[in-house]
């Protein structure tokens, strides 16, 4: 038996036909105004978890990127430091060799006059040594104190050390041991202080003193060197996660943004078929045997 | 035979074809009222009756009887209607229930929890980078205090989303007894109409529907009586018995809090007994107070609480700028309850080793939380995704249930809905019939004029 059409179930279906298609229509157009494809977790349960996931991602590459970029200028500081302690340390070493040699090594005054050079060249290095970086020393560990070498060269920094963390289960040290300037009888600031006494009093222990300097530049020298090794490290680090980051936030957006052309042209085509059911709707629902009957 | 009875015949032909048209214009004009069935007259030709015994005429005295008017109406369709209906309201409800659970979640977005908790983490690292900045530490202390009020945000929803859907159920069930009450009236009066014989078609109608929403409300489902009644039951115990209803409470705790000690329940108010497995709108709600509401809250206690107990543990293990152990960063453990402990920023344990004030080495470590598998953001993603599901299933079904219906529905509106075609054909026939049966009652006037007046003369 065929269905009996009624005026009530008649109206019903295109009722219900036309709210469908204004329903598609309707999410099509939130889609649209808000640009997200996954407003909100029963959208697409999956991508919504992926969704966080990638988010918690990313905010842990971005502090990677955040913490190695601060680190490496951290490192630049203690490599500009130290570079200039290793100019000061030449100049040194030339001054003492002049001073051992004649005829410097037979005159007080000239002597003298040495020693005076080397004070000034002291004091350049301790202030040196004394670098900071956003108000921290550079080479005082994780000391609270303002410098890590007090007036009479002596460490007043800590032990401890600065780490970065710069990829999941990767840290790098950004800070620099005051062990560069020497530790113990080569400590460079003692080192300096016995040629300046010796240039005045006693010019042949100098060059004894000569050796324990060339111990200090050979460490300042090496600690430079490794500066630059893990400043390199930093950097590639922080590029690496600084890449990563924009590859999950692409992958972010492709979850959960809409392709904006695809959205226009599935909005187009939903617009013109509601359209086309009103248009439709309007012929059919109007006929009945009323029309005809005189 | 008697002499007139021609005429008669016209006469009661005069009167059906009135009756019918009458009935057609009762039909048009309710081809719009809700719940409405269409009607059809039942008439039925006098004669034919048994000749008395020894007769020698033909007791031939024809006409049409009008027998009443009946409803089209389909019972099994309409019993399909009240289960499918009352599936539809449960399925619904319970879709939308969890679609409003949903939005207390605000995920995926950039300020909902899962983004506090990064900036969090951010915090930590900030401070493990320059943990001498008290600027950095400051702000720790602000995203810690975000992340506790969002989690606060999000308890304070559900005990909101609670009250409203506890609130909800009470109205429910107020429905549902001002409808039984309804039933059981139209019951008593189509019992007696029909005893008195009356027509009680559209008293009918209007109980039809009243069925339909009880079975919505709660998912009652009905039965008929021979003598007429509807009787409903929901939950295998009876609601409406003929002409007495029986009315319906709700019990249990008003507040989220409570829930656990006092499970939320609707009861018969004359016994107490429990309605077992309410459906309907009803049904939805009480599944919601009882499971879904509870449980989610749960969960993000659970959450709250590995958090807390998390960041706490770590922050105990290290020092703060004056060499003392740290103290706990959170304290409380549900959603609700989760505060920051913290207010001096130099409080924050960042440092590894009492006697360095200004390591970074156990902020590092509670910046590295936020990175383990099976920490907090873990947990909540999986939350997240749960109620994602959830919600998802739900709305499914209750799409494919809509369509089921619909189909019920239009099943039902074809059997007793009002074509406006057959009523004015039907219009055309009893006008055409009427006419006729005038022109007969003419024809026999006529023929005794010309027997009455023209004979003798």
């Amino acid at each position: 038996m065929s269905m009996r059409v009624t005026e009530q179930s008649m109206s019903a279906r295109v009722r219900t036909g036309l709210q469908n298609n204004q329903g598609r229509l309707e999410k099509l157009r939130e889609q649209m105004a808000s640009g997200k494809q996954v407003a909100k977790p029963s959208d697409s349960p999956t991508g919504a978890a992926h969704a966080l996931r990638l988010r918690g991602d990313i905010g842990a590459k971005e502090r990677y990127v955040r913490s190695a970029t601060d680190g490496a200028a951290r490192l630049s500081t203690a490599e500009g430091a130290l570079g200039s302690a290793s100019t000061l340390l030449n100049r040194a070493r030339d001054l003492v060799l002049q001073g051992m040699s004649s005829p410097a090594v037979g005159d007080p005054a000239a002597r003298e006059a040495i020693a005076g050079e080397l004070d000034g060249l002291r004091d350049a290095l301790l202030s040196v040594a004394n670098t900071t970086y956003l108000g921290r020393p550079v080479f005082g560990g994780t000391t609270s104190n303002e410098a890590a070498f007090d007036a009479s060269g002596a460490y007043t920094g800590d032990n401890g050390e600065v780490q970065r963390r710069i990829a999941d289960n990767v840290q790098v040290r950004v800070d620099v041991s005051a062990d560069a300037f020497g530790t113990g009888a080569s400590q460079l600031f003692g080192v300096l202080d016995s040629i300046k006494a010796n240039l005045r009093t006693n010019p042949s222990a100098v060059a004894a003193d000569l050796d324990r300097l060339d111990l200090g530049i050979k460490s300042v020298n090496s600690e430079l060197t490794a500066v630059g090794t893990r400043y390199s490290q930093l950097t590639a680090a922080s590029d690496a996660a600084g890449a990563q980051s924009a590859q999950l936030s692409a992958d972010l957006s492709e979850i959960e943004d809409i392709d904006l052309m695809k959205a226009i042209i599935d909005l187009q085509g939903q617009s013109v078929g509601y359209e086309a059911a009103l248009g439709a709707t309007a012929k059919i629902v109007t006929p009945s045997l009323l029309d005809f009957l005189r | 035979m008697s002499t007139f009875s021609g005429l008669n015949t016209a006469l009661s032909a005069l009167k059906a074809q009135r009756r019918g048209l009458e009935l057609t214009g009762q039909n048009i004009a309710n081809a719009n009222t809700v719940g409405y069935s269409r009607q059809r007259l039942d008439t039925t030709a006098v004669g034919g009756a048994v000749p008395a015994m020894w007769a020698t005429q033909t007791p031939f005295d024809g006409g049409v009887n009008v027998l009443g008017t009946s409803r089209m109406r389909d019972a099994y369709l309409e019993t399909r209607a009240q289960t499918e209906h009352g599936q539809q309201a449960l399925l619904t409800g319970r879709s939308e229930v969890l679609f409003d659970i949903e939005s207390t979640f605000e995920e995926p977005s950039d300020t909902g929890l899962q983004a506090r908790l990064t900036e969090l983490w951010g915090g930590f690292t900030d401070v493990a980078d320059s943990p001498s900045d008290p600027a950095a530490r400051n702000q720790l202390l602000v995203r810690a205090q975000i992340v506790a009020t969002t989690l606060n945000t999000m308890s304070t929803g559900f005990a909101a989303r609670y009250e409203g859907q506890r609130f909800a159920l009470n109205d429910t069930v107020t429905d549902v007894n001002t409808a039984s009450a309804q039933l059981a009236d139209l019951n008593d009066k189509v019992v007696k109409g029909t005893a008195a014989g009356l027509d009680v078609n559209e008293l009918m109608d209007q109980r039809d529907l009243v069925v339909v929403r009880l079975a919505e409300l709660v998912g009652a489902t009905s039965t008929r009586d021979p003598n007429g009644a509807v009787n409903v039951s929901v939950g295998g115990a009876a609601l409406v018995t003929g002409s007495t209803a029986r009315t319906l409470v709700t019990a249990g705790s008003a507040t989220l809090a409570g829930q656990a000690g006092d499970p939320v329940s609707v009861r018969f108010a004359d016994d107490n007994s429990v309605v077992a497995g309410p459906g309907g709108e009803a049904g939805a709600l009480v599944e919601s107070l009882n499971g879904t509401l509870p449980s989610y809250s749960a969960q993000m206690d659970g959450v709250a609480a590995m958090l807390a107990n998390s960041v706490n543990a770590v922050q105990q293990g290290g020092y703060t700028t004056s060499g003392t152990p740290g103290g706990p960063l959170f304290s409380g453990t549900t959603a609700g309850s989760i505060k920051v402990a913290i207010t001096n920023p130099e409080d924050i344990a960042a440092s590894s080793d009492p006697t360095l004030a200004f390591d970074g080495g156990n902020a590092d470590k509670l910046a590295e939380l936020g990175r383990k598998h099976g920490g907090v953001d873990e947990t909540y993603a999986m939350v997240v995704a749960r109620i994602g599901v959830e919600a998802n299933t739900a709305a499914q079904l209750a799409d494919t249930q809509d369509a089921i219906t619909e189909q019920v529905d239009y099943a039902r509106l074809s059997v007793a809905g009002v074509n406006v075609d057959e009523e004015l054909t039907a219009m055309l026939t009893y006008q055409r019939s009427y006419q006729a049966a005038s022109r007969i009652m003419t024809a026999v006037d006529e023929m005794l004029d010309t027997l009455i007046n023209r004979m003798g003369n």
